[in-house]
């Protein structure tokens, strides 16, 4: 006698095992469309496992049907892109440039560009112009005009010997200006004849731009015998080349020529005649090459 | 508050065939340990100058470089200015 058919009903709680049902006996056309929907399919019911196998590295995405896709790995280095509504994204390359335009105007106090650590210190805009502050102060400006604007405090270089290029592009070491100095020092009298026992109201002073230096000097020749010219030979740097000047004193009418030598560091002045500069002093300013 | 001024050797040079030495010296003022101000002074000494009562480095700079003949030349050079 032939099975009748089997219906929902007919079969309890438990009637049957996984046993009962050979391999592969339900196949698709044994069940009936959404016959197995989501409220039959318990959750967690699907892993990983129970996945059909793909390309290592897709993505699951869904297409403009709405239908699931494979997004492609790409290469290394690619990022993940929307490719827009109706698209499912893509893998890309990153553009070779970023342009970052909402980003807003900022402020010494408040930089646009700052790290979280310290946000008074960054990069802020103005129109056509870049501000740098540091400490919530605008110290540098780069100007729509391409000028650089120091705002606050000075250009200072970390390592000794470097400078400013000037009139050239080349880089040329005859263009490079990088040794600025002023200062004093105490010149030390001597004649070049007879002797030179007394002064007062000494004083020196310099300034040295590149390998010019400039020096002012005198001294009052209080006492001491003297003859044929005065020196000092404690110039505060080695002239390179002979050179001349002049002086003029004090004492009505006197003036001198002054003369050094490569070399050395001695500065010599003619004595205008046989009296002493006393009256208040001799005066010496000269151009040295260094 | 406290107000400290101290003088270092801030320079030595070495300059030329007579090895004129070129020291320069900075004064600098502190309060409570901050540089508030930096002057320069300088000298020079040439291979004949009296370094006996300068720093020590001078001196042994000078030992150094102040060779006889260093000084021979020196003083030949200046002999000639003369």
């Amino acid at each position: 006698m032939a099975l009748t058919k089997l219906t929902t009903s007919s079969i309890t709680g438990d009637t049957l095992a996984a046993g009962d049902i050979a391999a592969d006996a339900i196949t698709a056309s044994e069940l009936a469309d959404n016959a197995v929907d989501t409220a039959a399919v318990a959750d967690n019911a699907v892993t990983l496992a129970k996945m059909a196998s793909g390309t290592d590295g897709n993505i699951i995405s869904y297409d403009a049907s709405g239908n699931p896709v494979a997004i492609a790995t790409g290469n290394d280095g690619m990022v993940l892109t929307s490719t827009g509504a109706g698209s499912p994204p893509a893998f890309e390359a990153v553009a070779a440039s970023v342009s970052l335009t909402a980003i807003p105007t900022g402020s010494a106090g408040s930089p646009s560009l700052a790290h979280a650590g310290d946000t008074d210190t960054g990069i802020y805009f103005a129109t056509n112009q870049i501000n740098f502050a540091t400490a919530g102060n605008n110290r540098v400006e780069l100007l729509a005009d391409g000028n650089l604007s120091i705002r606050q405090e000075s250009l200072k270089f970390e390592t000794a010997n470097k400078g400013v290029y000037l009139g050239t592009t080349s880089g040329a070491a005859a263009n490079l200006l990088n040794d600025y100095e002023e200062g004093t020092w105490t010149p030390s009298w001597s004649a070049g004849g007879g002797s030179l026992t007394g002064t007062s109201n000494n004083y020196g002073k310099y300034t040295k731009i590149g390998d010019m230096v400039s020096l002012w000097f005198g001294a009052t020749i209080d006492s001491g015998t003297a003859s044929g010219y005065y020196r000092i030979t404690n110039a505060p740097f080695t002239s390179t080349t002979n050179g001349s000047g002049s002086y003029v004193s004090s004492q009505s009418g006197h003036m001198g020529t002054v003369w050094w030598d490569s070399g050395g560091t001695t500065v010599n002045m003619s004595k205008y005649d046989a009296t002493l500069e006393t009256d208040p002093n001799l005066k010496v300013n000269i151009i040295m090459k260094v | 508050m406290a107000i400290t001024k101290e003088t270092i050797i801030a320079k030595t040079e070495i300059v030329g065939e007579y090895k004129i030495l070129q020291v320069a010296y900075d004064t600098i003022i502190k309060e409570d340990g901050t540089e508030i101000s930096r002057s320069r002074h300088r000298n020079s000494f040439s291979p004949n100058a009296n370094v006996s009562s300068e720093d020590a480095a001078i001196k042994d700079i000078a030992n150094l470089v102040w060779t006889d003949a260093v000084k021979t030349a020196w003083q030949t050079k200046l002999d000639a200015e003369e």
